[in-house]
């Protein structure tokens, strides 16, 4: 069941923290861009057949109606573990996640939200494109906490979960830090996105 | 818990801004319109989509893609009795009196609006004794227009990376598209044009039919294709309107003919012509004309496993003249048409049909009276369908009595052909024993319906209905599982028209508008009161209970997000019985209830010429099967952009 009843009670909390976040800036106004360095983790069985490497994430964040979207990728290695027969694999990981901003003292900023994506796997293997190419869908919660240090810098630090919808599911937990840096959005893509 | 965060998500998304919208005027009782804006706010993906959003309607699949419905009862998904209009023309691609929406040359986002009518009434030259879906076409534009569209979707299941881990592989599961369309216009004043056409694909690998679709495919990958195109010209001459419609399409086509049980690989072709308008030829009197011509074509889809030797040409040509007059009060219609259906591999049929519709309208009540002589070969059937309606206060009330019979030539089925000389498919030895031939069918129906406001901003609908039937066909192969636990092809396929049965159906449904949020609350129902000979098991193939409730949020007008909850009561397939049990447990003669959560963000960027959907159907991820042996429909998720551009 997608939302299982831990997810549930998240989004609940994730609920009840928006009229915190009512006060956004107008809709699509600002960019918040950034960048930053993944940990992946898995768990059995998947790890005893795969050893996820580190990534690089990349996304962009702008005010929605209720809380922020946020479209973004993700790429990591996922190496075979030494000894087992199957190929080494590029995880591609696009997704979008609507979050909500809670102002907490001292400049610090709690972002929790809950991300839906594709997980892309681009296998290592001699077969056809078809078949060496998989997507899947993923969802799961995920948090940040950010801090300013600058008039538009900000360092992040996040963790996160996404459960892939493979047969046999597949759990990834994430540990996430990175920059962003705030800028206003061109007009251009303003209109475009009204 | 999942239903409490919905009411949460919704609760808490309540925007400020809740003046009262402007509430729908109450629409006729007996008429469901759904509108383009319904169409976009509900999350639809393609055109048999349309039947989520129409009330009492109850469907089957056994792949995802080609969907059966009833809308009034019958033989329910045996035969389809509603009659199937596009742009104001009967389209005539039914095979064996199966209708498969998907054929059509309309893709979803091309549907402007569609009209629903659930009683008997005449239309376009005809008597539609079992309802009407109209399906409306976006208008051709004035000046230059073109829109273009692309899907994709996918069911949850894959194997993902333990495809390389044999202990743990697993088939890949259905895949939707990617899809395609297109619609290009351009317009004057007198003179307008449109060309349009859909693409689609689909996968057919649920495990529920892998096994089938291999045998039957020689090992070849069941991959579906199906190419629709359409060109639609609409004139103002003479003081009338005129339009020329050119339908076609050809697919490679996993056909599950009901009465074998089995998919057969099949390529069909079809494509229609039809003509139609209106002009005056005198005051308060017009004269309309319709001609159309017909093809359908049914070959094997290359090298199978069946060997279907058979194929099927059938031919139709058909025209009209009706003459239009009206006063102030009163409309009257009377019209004649004639019919030539021929067949490479039959018998063909002559249909002359005399149709007459006489309406009185003064303010606060309207009454009509539709009435329809039918006749081929020695048969006669004569039906005639009386309705008024009352405007009382703010409320609207309905009722409609209607007796109607049919030819056995009307229904078109397989026993009718088989009598006029088809050979039904011989070669997978198969035969076919007509225990009660077709004669015609009789039904008689009594509906009561009203519709008016329960508040500021609230509407109740409310609907109840008797519908007696006599001398239904139904075709019926007994069900058996071959060592494979595969579905046997039995030597016999048993047509018996000798149903006989009563029952009753009832509905409501209360809408709400306030700001920015649409929502309803529904509930359908049926039950048979009596039943005997080909129908005395019939209907339990239709789940009883429907109910749920649907809402809808736009935070401005580019913006909607959408979800809806929807109950099935469980349905029993009695024939397939033998086979409960089989393909490792995959099959089962009960259709199990469920809950179905479904979810739709709707975005429009670029000043509304861009559209972006993305669509999640069945978050709950239950067991979604519609058909003993058919798929169970996983959680799914779909994305379409579309694209709008010019006047």
């Amino acid at each position: 069941m997608l939302f299982s009843h831990r997810l549930s009670l998240y989004l609940a909390l994730l609920l009840s923290l928006a009229p915190i976040a009512a006060a956004q800036p107008s809709l699509f106004e600002t960019l918040d861009v950034s960048v930053g360095g993944v940990g992946t983790f898995g768990d059995a069985p998947y790890t005893d057949f795969w050893d996820p490497g580190p990534g690089v994430e990349g996304r962009v964040e702008t005010p929605f109606y209720l809380g922020r979207v946020a479209v973004g990728g993700m790429i990591a290695p996922h190496a075979a573990v030494e000894g087992v027969a199957v190929p080494d694999y590029l995880s591609l990981y696009f997704f979008g996640v609507w979050t909500i901003g809670v102002p907490l003292p001292g400049g610090l900023r709690l972002a929790p939200g809950v991300q839906v994506g594709l997980f892309e796997m681009q296998f290592d293997a001699d077969d056809v494109a078809s078949v060496n190419n998989e997507a899947e869908l993923a969802a799961g919660p995920e948090v940040w906490l950010s801090a300013s240090v600058g008039q538009a810098w900000r360092v992040r630090a996040g963790a996160g979960a996404v459960r892939i919808f493979t047969a046999e599911r597949i759990d990834f937990r994430f540990v996430r830090v990175g920059v962003s840096r705030t800028l206003r959005t061109p007009g251009w893509l303003r209109d475009f996105l009204r | 818990m999942t239903l409490a965060l919905l009411i949460a998500l919704f609760l808490s998304l309540t925007p400020a801004d809740t003046t009262d919208g402007p509430m729908s005027a109450p629409s006729d009782p007996i008429r469901q319109v759904i509108t383009r804006a319904e169409i976009e706010s509900a999350g639809l993906y393609r055109l048999p989509d349309l039947y989520r959003l129409i009330d009492g309607v109850r469907t089957t699949t056994v792949d995802g893609f080609t969907w059966r419905a009833d809308l009034v009862g019958g033989d329910p998904f045996g035969a389809e009795t509603w009659t199937l209009l596009l742009d104001g023309e009967r389209v005539d691609f039914a095979l064996f009196g199966e209708q498969n929406l998907s054929l059509l040359p309309v893709a979803i986002t091309q549907v402007d609006s569609v009209e629903v009518w659930r009683v008997p009434r005449v239309v376009a030259g005809t008597f539609a004794h079992g309802g009407v879906i109209h399906i409306h076409t976006n208008g051709v534009e004035h000046g230059v227009a073109a829109r273009g569209g692309f899907g994709i979707g996918n069911e949850v299941g894959d194997p993902g990376p333990y495809r390389y881990v044999p202990e743990r592989t697993s088939r890949n599961v259905d895949k939707f598209g990617a899809d395609y369309e297109a619609l290009a216009s351009v317009g004057s004043a007198v003179v307008r044009a449109q060309a349009r056409f859909k693409l689609l694909r689909f996968y057919a690998t649920d495990v529920a039919s892998t096994a089938r679709n291999h045998e039957a495919l020689l090992g070849e990958n069941p991959a579906l294709r199906l190419f629709a195109p359409a060109i639609r010209i609409e004139a103002d001459a003479l003081g009338g309107s005129h339009a020329l419609n050119l339908l076609g399409g050809g697919a490679n086509d996993l056909w599950f003919f009901q009465p074998f049980g089995r998919e057969l690989p099949v390529r069909r072709r079809y494509g229609q012509a039809g003509l139609h308008g209106a002009v005056p030829v005198a005051a308060r009197t017009a004269l309309a004309y319709r001609f159309a011509f017909a093809e359908n074509r049914l070959d094997e889809w290359g090298e199978t496993a069946f060997h279907l030797g058979t194929r099927w040409r059938s031919r139709t040509l058909r025209g009209g003249l009706e003459g239009r007059w009206q006063n102030q009060a009163f409309a009257a219609t009377l019209g004649a048409e004639a019919e030539r259906t021929s067949a490479e591999e039959a018998d063909g049929f002559t249909l002359g049909t005399v149709t007459g519709t006489v309406t009185r309208a003064v303010p606060g009540q309207q009454q009509h009276l539709d009435a329809a002589l039918s006749t081929a070969g020695d048969g006669v059937a004569a039906s005639a369908a009386l309705g008024t309606r009352h405007t009382l206060g703010a409320w609207t009330l309905g009722a409609t009595a209607a007796l109607t019979q049919r030819l056995p030539e009307q229904e078109s089925r397989l026993g009718f052909w088989v009598r006029q000389g088809y050979d039904a498919f011989a070669n997978l030895g198969v035969g076919v024993d007509i225990l009660v031939a077709p004669t015609t069918a009789k039904d008689t129906a009594l509906s009561i319906d009203a519709v008016g406001p329960l508040a500021p901003g609230v509407t109740l609908e409310v609907g109840a209905g008797v519908r007696s039937l006599s001398g239904v066909y139904r075709e019926v192969q007994p069900m058996a599982p071959d060592p494979d636990e595969l579905p046997r092809l039995t030597p016999t396929v048993f047509i018996s028209a000798d149903g006989d049965g009563t029952f009753v159906n009832g509905r409501a449904k209360v809408l709400a508008a306030r700001g920015r949020w649409r929502g309803a609350v529904f509930y359908d129902g049926r039950a048979p009161l009596n039943r005997d000979g080909a129908l005395e098991r019939a209907w339990d193939v239709v789940p009883r209970h429907r109910a749920g409730l649907d809402a809808a949020v736009s935070p401005d007008a580019g913006f909607t997000l959408s979800g809806s909850l929807v109950y099935r009561s469980e349905a029993r397939w009695i024939e397939y019985a033998a086979l409960d049990g089989g393909n490792g447990g995959l099959y089962s003669e009960t259709v199990p209830a469920v809950w179905l959560l479904d979810a739709a963000l709707e975005k429009e960027l670029w000043q509304r010429r861009l559209r972006l959907s993305l669509l999640f159907r069945n978050l709950l991820n239950q067991e979604e099967r519609y058909h003993p042996i058919g798929a169970a429909l996983d959680l799914r998720f779909y994305l379409r952009l579309e694209l709008k551009l010019g006047a």
